[in-house]
């Protein structure tokens, strides 16, 4: 009987022990934080090139940008973090009134790997006007209130832009990107990318290989999905607004039954509706994955 | 009597050395009256170009400082209650991807069909994002974010696989 309590009792140990249990642990936080003023027109420009890190950008009725910049170093040992933060270095430069930033990872052997976790925050405030382009790799992307051209070129981030009157530009790898309220024309050029895009009132344009796309409440001038393996579904309290070509193989399209007959061929299905001519087209090819148009 | 005295010195007074000396410093002093009033508007000119020029230094500082050195840096110590994320979190595998190569060196037919180098291409490059993530997990250590990506590539590699050993043994 000793000898079977003793067995549990190491057991049990062995267990909160293993590396399947996370313990939780006072982490040191050592924080650099940059802010500069910078000047920006709509002749100008911003371009932010970050990795790993977590950007928040909004509009402003002033005539600068406001950067804020935090480099975080994290490690249960407050002397690590503070050796650490080193390694994470930036750049602010300015050529021909454009202002670029960019962070990036430098330690002094250069070999050697961190025993921590580093990362980096943006905050920035632009004029309204001011055109911005981000390149991003890991992390987090906000944008919001601009009346200016925005570029997005992302890997692995998760993504929301809102409110932008002016045309986007996204070319995403496995991530996620929200866009709502967006004026102008909306470009995407996706790979293994979830996209929910929410009442757009220009043209959009997307290619996608891998991944979903959902579109609602929208009130587009022309669509044009061109998918591989890529799942699409159109949401709209008025979906007889539009006018569609559809077709995908291997899988299915649904649409309303008022809509009519979807024509099934061997490996294919299609759906064609354009009547009236006047109708904004909807044009969607995919494959393997399903294309449904449904009301809201 | 006394009116011929005065005339008498008025005269003498004119006509003798003691005047022109007194004439002459009388002058002088009129001289070095108007050149300090002049040293003086000189000075103050001087002043004030200094003064300008201080302004406009200020000025030409604060908008410098405002529009392209002004930057401040803030170090902050601080703590937090987490999980610190070791090495050993991650486990790989390459078993699929080696198996499908040594079954496409027997040149078998559905290695060359479309379909099957497409998802090769897929394959590849999610391979060599692996690569990257992993340099970015070294460089910037297991936090939860790259873990997170990590386990969604190793899954998106492993889902591409399946299809691809299933084409094979079909």
């Amino acid at each position: 009987m000793k000898n079977l309590s003793l067995l549990i009792l190491i057991a049990l140990w062995a267990g909160f022990n293993s590396t399947t249990m996370k313990a939780q642990k006072t982490l040191h936080i050592v924080s650099k934080e940059v802010k500069k003023k910078l000047s920006c027109n709509a002749g100008s420009g911003i371009s932010v090139d970050a990795e790993k890190s977590n950007i928040e950008i909004k509009g402003w009725d002033k005539n600068y940008v406001d950067l804020k910049m935090e480099l975080i170093s994290k490690h249960p040992k407050k002397e690590v973090a503070e050796q650490e933060v080193n390694y994470l270095k930036y750049d602010i430069s300015e050529e021909r009134g454009h202002h670029s930033i960019r962070n990036y990872f430098q330690n002094d052997d250069g070999f050697s790997t961190v025993k921590g976790s580093l990362s980096v925050k943006y905050f920035l405030k632009v004029p309204y006007s001011c055109p911005v382009d981000i390149i991003q790799s890991y992390g987090s992307l906000s944008v919001q209130d601009l009346d200016s051209d925005f570029q997005g070129n992302l890997k692995f981030v998760s993504g929301k832009i809102k409110n932008l009157s002016r045309n986007v530009t996204l070319d995403t790898k496995f991530g996620g990107v929200e866009c709502i309220d967006i004026g102008g024309v909306f470009k995407a050029k996706l790979r293994k990318t979830n996209l929910t895009l929410s009442r757009l009132n220009g043209q959009v344009d997307i290619e996608s290989r891998y991944g979903r796309i959902d579109i609602e409440d929208t009130n587009m001038d022309m669509l044009s999905l061109n998918g591989d393996k890529t799942k699409v579904s159109l949401f709209s309290n008025q979906p007889e607004k539009f006018n569609y070509h559809l077709s995908t193989t291997f899988a299915d399209i649904k649409v309303p039954d008022s809509f009519g007959d979807v024509w099934e061929g061997k490996d294919s299905v299609h759906y064609k509706n354009i009547n009236p001519a006047n109708n904004a087209l909807i044009r969607i090819n995919t494959s393997y994955q399903p294309i449904s148009i449904q009301v809201k | 009597m006394e009116k011929n005295f005065d005339n008498h010195l008025k005269e003498k007074i004119h006509t003798s050395d003691c005047s022109k000396i007194y004439t002459k410093k009388l002058k002088d002093e009129i001289w070095e009256s108007v050149d300090g009033k002049n040293t003086n508007y000189n000075t103050n000119f001087f002043i004030r170009i200094a003064a300008s020029i201080l302004l406009i230094g200020g000025i030409s500082i604060f908008l410098f400082r405002f529009y392209s050195e002004g930057e401040a840096i803030q170090i902050t110590y601080s703590t937090e209650i987490g999980i610190d994320f070791q090495k050993e979190d991650l486990i790989t595998g390459d078993e699929g991807t080696t198996f499908i190569k040594s079954r496409c060196k027997q040149e078998l037919s559905i290695c060359k069909t479309p379909e099957f180098r497409s998802l090769l291409h897929e394959l590849e490059v999610t391979e060599q994002e692996i690569e990257e993530l992993d340099t970015m997990i070294n460089n910037y250590g297991y936090g939860p974010e790259l873990v997170k990506s990590k386990i969604d590539l190793e899954n998106f590699k492993s889902e591409i696989t399946q299809k691809m050993i299933l084409m094979i043994l079909s």
